[in-house]
């Protein structure tokens, strides 16, 4: 399995919003994003980056300490060590301070027109 | 959904962890994801990271492969085998089943689905799925083909069936689906009183997480998780169990993070 190298992730939040900055867990470390932009209020939409620069066994985005966050959707681009890239899309998810998401996918296997 | 997973604090699988001979964490702090069962029960004032449950966010496919949903122009499709070969998806950008979803074995889909036919006159062909807008078909156990044309043929008798515009799934089939709540009691059932006794002795749980039409979501815990069994399990236990119970089931989808097991039973 290769590495990541970097991924990048945008967050839009729904209806409630979280004035936490999100963080993660990549294989058992607790991360904040690098080059945050955005923000994670009621309909804003977060950026973020981070390069594990390691083999991916977990990734999770945590749920805000306090309240509750309610997330429209998740777009992570991923960037692996043997050079493939690829994008992943969630929809709705609701995270609280009991939870967590998993950001994690394998590359998609690829198609072809028939 | 959700896919307990371990105390990261004790791993010992000697894997690279991040910021090893890189980079640094962000921030050094207890981690707070651990295990869901059992850490909550500690207690005391060495209790350890508060437990997270992780929950799967509904994963966006690409329906219709790229192309937008049409009730008319050209026919698009596109085929993407799985990695054993056994099976292979073909997204179409036409909704083949609203509301439902549809499998068939290859008995009675004459007149129940056409196309389901014209597929399983095909060769090889074990199972045919209809959910969305994507039509999946599933080899026979020791049959391999070469998916690029073998997919063609495929995909050239979809795009025949789908260019005339006919229903994918007669009528009177559609109306013989149980609703939602029937469903999920009889899975239920069988997920209490036949499945998870069974799979105890391995230290293995089946979840139902939920229905929605006549398609279910399930994931497996413990030590199915991650289990170098666990697709014989469902294909050949989980699977048939579930439609024996329910023979109007249409999709079952394991959600389960095989990668992130924690106590897979041949470990």
């Amino acid at each position: 399995m290769p590495r990541i190298e970097t991924f990048t992730v945008a967050i839009d939040t729904g209806q409630l919003g979280t004035q936490e900055p999100p963080r993660f867990c990549f294989n058992g470390f607790d991360c904040e994003f690098d080059e945050p932009t955005g923000g994670t209020g009621a309909g804003q939409r977060f950026e973020g980056r981070f390069a594990p620069r390691s083999v991916p066994h977990q990734l999770y985005l945590s749920g805000p300490t306090e309240g509750t966050w309610e997330i429209a959707g998740i777009e992570i681009h991923y960037e692996l060590s043997d050079g493939d890239r690829y994008d992943i899309r969630f929809g709705a998810v609701t995270l609280n301070g009991t939870n967590a998401v998993n950001l994690w996918r394998q590359r998609p296997q690829p198609t072809f027109d028939v | 959904m959700q896919s307990p997973t371990h105390d990261a604090s004790e791993r010992s699988d000697g894997q690279q962890q991040p910021g090893q001979g890189h980079r640094l964490p962000v921030v050094q702090r207890p981690v707070e994801i651990g295990t869901v069962v059992g850490s909550e029960e500690s207690g005391g004032p060495e209790e350890g990271p508060k437990a997270r449950q992780v929950i799967e966010a509904p994963l966006l496919h690409d329906a219709g492969a790229g192309n937008a949903i049409s009730e008319s122009g050209e026919v698009r499709i596109k085929a993407q085998p799985t990695t054993d070969g056994r099976a292979c998806s073909f997204m179409t950008n036409r909704m083949l089943c609203r509301g439902f979803s549809w499998w068939f074995d290859g008995t009675s889909v004459v007149e129940e689905c056409p196309l389901a036919a014209m597929i399983f006159a095909l060769p090889s062909v074990e199972s045919v799925l209809l959910d969305g807008s994507v039509l999946a078909i599933c080899l026979k156990a020791d049959v391999r083909v070469r998916w690029p044309s073998f997919a063609a043929e495929v995909g050239a008798v979809i795009r025949t069936y789908l260019a005339d515009g006919t229903a994918v799934v007669a009528e009177y089939v559609i109306d013989t689906i149980p609703d939602e709540a029937t469903i999920r009691r009889d899975i239920q059932r069988v997920v209490d009183e036949e499945i998870n006794p069974g799979i105890a002795a391995h230290s293995g749980v089946i979840t139902l997480d939920s229905v929605q039409g006549n398609s279910v979501r399930i994931t497996m815990g413990g030590g199915c998780q991650g289990c170098s069994a666990a697709d014989v399990t469902l294909k050949s236990g989980i699977h048939r169990a579930f439609r024996d119970a329910v023979p109007r089931l249409g999709a079952i989808y394991d959600d389960t993070d095989h990668a992130a097991g924690a106590n897979p039973f041949f470990s």
